[in-house]
C-alpha cells in the first residue's frame, strides 16, 4: 500500500521540479528524434513538397475528404483535449474560474447573438475566428520552440527571443494581410464575410518585416552557435520553420493549406498527450510508469477526446440546427467558431511555461513514462556486475 | 509512428496519381467559357464520349444561343440545371433557332458525380435532349447509362457554390436570376492566358438590394442595442465583483473590451475598405485585442495550507 495521499495540481506548484531543464541529449525529445521531428514539422514540410511537385494547388474533393477524415481523429480531439485538460479536475477549474466558468457563457451569448443577428453579427464572428486562429497557431509555435529550448537546456537571450517571436508572428501577419488586402469576399460554412480592405502597401511592409526578422533571427542563431561553439538543436527552430511553410509558401497552395489545421493539431496532441501521461502519473501514487500504463492511458485519453470532439463539431451543431430550424451548415459554422474561441481562451491561460506545474511535466520523455528510463541504469549495473 | 508517417506521405503521394488515372475521357481542345453573374465557369467537353452533343453545344455557343440563358433549378447536393435556350431573356434569331436539334442519346459508362455535365431530356424520350443541361453537385448513380454525359466543369465550381446561396422557392427555382450573361468557345491555350472572373455573390436586382439593405440596417440597429445592453451588464457585474472578488473584476473588464471590440469590428468592417486609415486601425485593433486576451486570467493562488 502506498501511504501517499492523492495530490492536486496545485501541490505540484510547490514541489521541486522533478525534471529540471537539462542538456542531456536523451531528454530532448518526447518520444525519439525521428518521431518528434516528424510530428512537430517534418511531416507537414514533406507533405507540402510532395503536393507542390505531384499535385494540383486546388482544394480538390479528394483533399477536402482526406482533411475531414483527419479532422475526426486529430483536429477535433485536439480541441477536446484542451477542454479535457481544464475541466477534468476541480483544482484546474478552481485555478482558472473565469476561463472555465465565465467564458463559456460569454461565447454562448455570442453564438446566440449570431443566431439572432445572422447578417449583422454572424459573418464577423466567423471572421474573428478566422483571424484569431492563425494568431493562436503562432502562439503554439513559439511555445513549442521555447519548450524544446528548455528541454535542450538552453536559454534564449532577450534579443533572440524577440527575433524568434517577431519572425513567427510575422508569418501570421504577412499571411493575414495578404488575405485582408483590397475588397474580397470569403465564405465559411455558407457564411459570407468581407475582407477588412487593407491598403496594398501593407503587404510590402509585412513582407519586408518578415524578411528582416528572418535575417535577424538567422544572424542571432549563428551568433549563439558561434559563441557557444556548438550547434543549436534543429528541433528548437523546426516549429518556426514549419510555420513559415504553413503561412507563406503553403498558404498559396490550397491543397496543402487544407491540412495545416491537421498539422497544428498533431503538434498539440503530442504535447498534450505527454502532459496528460506525466500529470496523471504524478497525481496518482498508485500508478507506476510502464508501457501498459502508457498504452491504456493514451487509449482512454484519446477515446474521450474523440467522443467529445465528435459531439462538439458534428453532433451538437446538427442537433442545434434541427432543434431551432437553422440550416445545419450555418449552425455548424457558428458553433464550431464558438468552440474554437473557447479553445483559444483556454490555451492562452493553461500552457504558460513559466509555471512549474506546466513546464515540469513537459520535461518528461516517453522512456520516463514507460519506466524504461529507470530500468536502463539498473540493467546497465547488472550487466557491469 | 514512423511507419504511420511514411504511410501518410505515400498516401498523399499516390492518391492523386490514382485519381488522375480514372480521368479517362479525352477532353476537346475547345472549352466553353460561361460568363455568369456569379463568375466564370469553364466547361471541358468529351468529344469521344458524346460527339453529337459536343458538336451541337459548341455550335450553339458560337452562335450565341446560350447568351442570356438562366439556371432554372438549384438543388444542393444534386444539381444546378441550365434552362433550355428557348427560355432565355432575349428571343433567338432565325439562325440560332435553326441550329437547335433534338439529339440522339449518347449514353456511356461514365458516372454521374460532382462536376459532371449531363444533358436534360424528357423522361419518356431518351433522344429528346437539345440544349438544357445540368451540372452535377454529387453522385447520382440513377442517372448512369440513362442520361448523356458530355463533359465536366473544369474550373468554377466555386461559382456554382455561389448559386447555392441564393434563396429558392418551393420548386427549387432561384428567386434571383442566375444568368449566363454570355458564353464563348475558347481553346485551352487561350484559356491559359485569360484571367477568369472569380466567384462572387450573385448580384441582386435593385428592389431586392434595397429590401436587403433595409433588413440589414434594422438588424444592425437591434444588434447594437443588444451589444450596449451586454456591455452595461458587464460593467455592473465588474463593479459588483470588485467589491467581493477583486481578482475577477479585471477579467470581466477584459471580456467587456472583447465584446466592445467585436461589435466595433462587426459595425466598421463592411465599409472599412473605403478608408485605408480605418481598415489599418481595425487590423491593428484586432491584433491588440488578441494580445490583450493572451493575459486573460492568471492562475488563482494556492489555498492557504494552514487553514
Amino acid at each position: 500500500m502506498n501511504p501517499m495521499p492523492k495530490r492536486s495540481a496545485q501541490d505540484l506548484e510547490h514541489a521541486p521540479a522533478n525534471a529540471a531543464p537539462s542538456a542531456d541529449p536523451k531528454r530532448l525529445y518526447f518520444v525519439s528524434g525521428p518521431v518528434d521531428f516528424l510530428l512537430i514539422g517534418v511531416l507537414s514540410i514533406v507533405t507540402f513538397i510532395l503536393l507542390r511537385i505531384f499535385y494540383t494547388g486546388d482544394r480538390t474533393n479528394a483533399v477536402i475528404t482526406l482533411a475531414l477524415q483527419f479532422a475526426w481523429v486529430v483536429n477535433w480531439p485536439h480541441f477536446a483535449a484542451t477542454s479535457y485538460r481544464l475541466y477534468h479536475s476541480k483544482s484546474n477549474v478552481d485555478q482558472y474560474p473565469m476561463t472555465a466558468l465565465a467564458v463559456p457563457w460569454v461565447i454562448l451569448a455570442g453564438v446566440l447573438g449570431c443566431f439572432a443577428f445572422p447578417k449583422a453579427l454572424a459573418p464577423y464572428f466567423v471572421k474573428l475566428v478566422a483571424i484569431w486562429s492563425p494568431y493562436h497557431f503562432s502562439g503554439q509555435t513559439l511555445g513549442i520552440c521555447l519548450l524544446y529550448s528548455r528541454r535542450a537546456g538552453l536559454k534564449f537571450e532577450k534579443a533572440e527571443r524577440f527575433a524568434l517571436s517577431a519572425f513567427i508572428y510575422g508569418t501570421f501577419i504577412a499571411q493575414t494581410i495578404r488575405t485582408e488586402t483590397g475588397r474580397q469576399m470569403f465564405d465559411d460554412s455558407g457564411i459570407a464575410y468581407p475582407s477588412i480592405g487593407l491598403p496594398d502597401w501593407a503587404n510590402t511592409v509585412a513582407d519586408a518585416w518578415l524578411i528582416l526578422m528572418g535575417a535577424v533571427l538567422v544572424f542571432l542563431i549563428a551568433r549563439w552557435c558561434w559563441r557557444r561553439k556548438k550547434a543549436m538543436p534543429p528541433i528548437v527552430l523546426l516549429p518556426a520553420a514549419t510555420q513559415f511553410v504553413w503561412f507563406v509558401p503553403g498558404s498559396n497552395w490550397q491543397s496543402f493549406a487544407e491540412f495545416v489545421p491537421f498539422f497544428h493539431s498533431l503538434q498539440y496532441l503530442v504535447i498534450a498527450w505527454s502532459m496528460q501521461l506525466r500529470e496523471k502519473l504524478d497525481l496518482s501514487p498508485r500508478l507506476k510508469p510502464s508501457p501498459r500504463y502508457v498504452l491504456t492511458e493514451s487509449g482512454r485519453w484519446w477515446a474521450i477526446n474523440f467522443c467529445v470532439g465528435a459531439c462538439l463539431f458534428f453532433f451538437i451543431p446538427r442537433l442545434v440546427g434541427r432543434l431551432f430550424g437553422i440550416s445545419e451548415e450555418f449552425s455548424t459554422g457558428i458553433i464550431v467558431g464558438g468552440v474554437q474561441l473557447h479553445h483559444f481562451f483556454i490555451d492562452g491561460v493553461i500552457w504558460k511555461l513559466k509555471r512549474k506545474t506546466v513546464s515540469s511535466p513537459l520535461m518528461s520523455t516517453l522512456s520516463d513514462l514507460t519506466g524504461a528510463a529507470q530500468a536502463a541504469p539498473a540493467a546497465a549495473v547488472g550487466a557491469a556486475a | 509512428m514512423r511507419t504511420v508517417g511514411a504511410a501518410l506521405a505515400l498516401a498523399l503521394l499516390f492518391a492523386p496519381a490514382a485519381a488522375r488515372a480514372q480521368a479517362a475521357p479525352r477532353v476537346a481542345d475547345e472549352r466553353v467559357l460561361l460568363h455568369t453573374n456569379a463568375g466564370d465557369i469553364v466547361l471541358a467537353l468529351y468529344p469521344d464520349v458524346a460527339p453529337r452533343h459536343v458538336a451541337q453545344i459548341l455550335k450553339l455557343v458560337r452562335l450565341g444561343d446560350y447568351d442570356a440563358t438562366r439556371f432554372l433549378r438549384v438543388i444542393p447536393g444534386f444539381l444546378v440545371q441550365l434552362a433550355d435556350v428557348t427560355d432565355r431573356a432575349a428571343p433567338l434569331n432565325e439562325t440560332q433557332t435553326s441550329a437547335i436539334h433534338p439529339l440522339k442519346a449518347e449514353f456511356s459508362r461514365l458516372h454521374h458525380e460532382a462536376g459532371v455535365l449531363s444533358m436534360t431530356r424528357d423522361e419518356n424520350d431518351p433522344d429528346s435532349a437539345s440544349t438544357s443541361f445540368s451540372i452535377l453537385l454529387g453522385d447520382w448513380p440513377q442517372g448512369d447509362g440513362r442520361y448523356t454525359i458530355f463533359g465536366r466543369v473544369q474550373e468554377g465550381m466555386e461559382v456554382v457554390d455561389e448559386f447555392l446561396k441564393v434563396p429558392r422557392d418551393d420548386d427549387d427555382q432561384p428567386t434571383t436570376r442566375l444568368e449566363v450573361v454570355s458564353a464563348e468557345v475558347v481553346t485551352a491555350a487561350e484559356l491559359a492566358r485569360r484571367p477568369l472572373a472569380a466567384a462572387r455573390p450573385v448580384t441582386l436586382s435593385a428592389s431586392e438590394t434595397e429590401a436587403a439593405e433595409r433588413d440589414l440596417e434594422a438588424e444592425r440597429g437591434r444588434a447594437l442595442v443588444a451589444a450596449l445592453a451586454v456591455m452595461v451588464l458587464l460593467v455592473l457585474a465588474a463593479y459588483a465583483a470588485s467589491l467581493r472578488w477583486p481578482r475577477v473584476a479585471p477579467t470581466l473588464n477584459l471580456i467587456n473590451v472583447l465584446v466592445g471590440v467585436f461589435f466595433l469590428f462587426a459595425a466598421l468592417t463592411p465599409n472599412a475598405y473605403r478608408s485605408r486609415v480605418l481598415s489599418t486601425a481595425i487590423f491593428l485593433g484586432i491584433l491588440g485585442t488578441f494580445k490583450l486576451m493572451s493575459g486573460f486570467e492568471s492562475p488563482a493562488p494556492a489555498p492557504d495550507r494552514k487553514a
